[in-house]
């Protein structure tokens, strides 16, 4: 049975997440055992990371609450913060790369639409959007 | 009663009056206003021993008279000797004042009730001084406070970095004693509004938190308590809704959503009803086939025999069919269709 995540056990996750910051990183298996959450399914460790977000937007200290290979931190040294932002924008860049080499192909093999109009609405339809 | 002029000198100030804070600038106010106008107000004493007077009011009047300077004052003797008599008309006499902090007045109040000397009821206090219990009550309330606190607390409702009204302090005094000055300090630093206050106490003494958790909290600034505070608001409300057990017949939410009429005269219109209708109509009812018809068995010729014992095979293979079709339709119908389902209600 999924954990019945309770304000007790929120303010003991938001204790430990600030704690991050004295204790340095810690991986989720190792949050979860402190506030005595199970970690068997996905969806327990799909829940504990939603929570951690939630809190993370709550409090104002843990904004920057971030993963690195050594688990989650929450930065305050300048090189902690670079740890966490860079994967970030490495995927950015991949995302950015993968919409490219979609383009690249429907310029290369896309097919024509048989109707012109069709066509011509999407083109302006996508125009407008981008005005927008 | 009589107005005498009094030798500064024979006067004793009493130590055991309620009010103890005295501004020295409000004195120098008081004692500039006296040289300018003269005094309003003669102060009242009562006799003591040898021809002296102890002050029953006005001590900050007869300061003022010493600060000028002046050997006589204005004063009514007081014949009341009692000594409840006398506190208590001291305290009348400062209760209405604005200057007169509420923990002097909650020291006042603690000491007639509690001191062995005046030792009088919560209710005759009230009387007396035309409060109400619930009035002297809340006062006694900000003596549960440390020191510190106490001294933070002033009169009016004017909300003051540092300071704390009794509005503000009072939502906390049944908050547990290792929270409730921590809390009360943050509170008179941060300026908390008393309606915050209430809801910040709500969370220290929510009996589903636990003491660890408390303990957090009560480091935390009061922006965040009071986002806590509506955290624990919505999860307290997603904790009552309550799960109920309900039985549901299962046809009947199939065929409604399916759009079938619960009306009995659709009844006919379900296809398998029609179907049973149909077969039911089409097969004779069965008769004992008489002697004379059996008997007409011996007109079959030998070569037919066959073809009818196979007519006959293949008419009870048929009806064995309908009645294993129909056997299963049945119990099928007899099955208990009912089912347990949660359905989510608010208390």
């Amino acid at each position: 049975m999924s954990v019945m995540w309770d304000f007790d056990l929120e303010k003991k996750l938001e204790k430990v997440l600030l704690d991050l910051i004295e204790t340095g990183p810690k991986h989720l298996r190792e949050i979860a055992n402190e506030i005595g959450v199970p970690l068997k399914t996905q969806s327990d460790k799909n829940s504990l990371k939603y929570r951690m977000k939630k809190l993370a937007n709550m409090n104002e200290k843990l904004h920057f609450l971030g993963y690195t290979s050594e688990g989650y931190i929450v930065p305050s040294y300048a090189d902690e913060f670079y740890k966490i932002s860079k994967p970030l924008r490495s995927r950015g860049r991949g995302l950015i790369m993968k919409a490219d080499k979609i383009d690249n192909h429907a310029s290369k093999f896309g097919k024509k639409r048989e109707v012109e109009q069709i066509e011509l609405f999407e083109v302006l339809t996508d125009e407008r959007a981008s005005d927008a | 009663m009589k107005v005498l002029e009094i030798a500064l000198d024979l006067i004793e100030e009493d130590t055991n009056q309620p009010r103890y804070n005295f501004d020295e600038e409000s004195l120098s106010e008081l004692a500039n206003s006296i040289k300018e106008i003269g005094l309003l107000n003669p102060i009242k004493v009562r006799v003591i021993n040898n021809g002296r007077y102890k002050i029953v009011f006005g001590n900050r009047r007869y300061r003022a008279f010493k600060l000028l300077g002046l050997k006589t004052i204005p004063a009514i003797i007081s014949e009341d000797q009692s000594e409840v008599e006398i506190y208590l008309e001291q305290l009348a006499e400062n209760i209405q004042r604005e200057s007169f902090s509420p923990i002097e007045e909650a020291e006042a109040f603690y000491k007639l009730i509690n001191d062995q000397r005046f030792r009088i009821s919560k209710k005759l206090l009230a009387s007396r001084l035309g409060k109400s219990e619930r009035y002297i009550s809340q006062k006694l309330d900000l003596l549960n406070f440390g020191k510190k606190v106490q001294q933070m607390i002033k009169s009016g409702s004017e909300i003051v970095q540092n300071r704390l009204t009794e509005e503000q302090v009072l939502p906390l005094k049944n908050v547990a004693v290792e929270y409730r000055d921590a809390l009360a300090e943050k509170v008179a630093k941060e300026q908390v509004p008393a309606k915050d206050v209430k809801r910040i106490s709500e969370l220290f003494l929510a009996e589903d938190i636990s003491p660890q958790t408390k303990e957090f909290l009560v480091t935390k600034p009061v922006s965040q308590l009071l986002n806590d505070w509506h955290e624990y608001q919505r999860s307290k409300s997603e904790s009552t809704k309550k799960v109920k057990l309900e039985v549901v017949d299962l046809s009947n939410n199939e065929m409604s959503d399916q759009n079938y009429k619960s009306d009995s005269s659709d009844y006919y219109n379900i296809p398998i009803v029609k179907k049973l209708y149909d077969l039911f109509n089409s097969i004779p009812s069965q008769h004992i086939i008489s002697d004379n018809v059996k008997d007409s068995i011996r007109e079959i010729k030998i070569e037919n025999r066959k073809e009818f014992i196979n007519t006959i095979d293949a008419l009870i293979d048929c009806l064995i069919g309908h009645v294993h079709q129909w056997e299963s339709i049945k119990e099928l119908t007899n099955t208990n269709r009912f089912t347990l389902i949660k359905r989510e209600s608010r208390k």
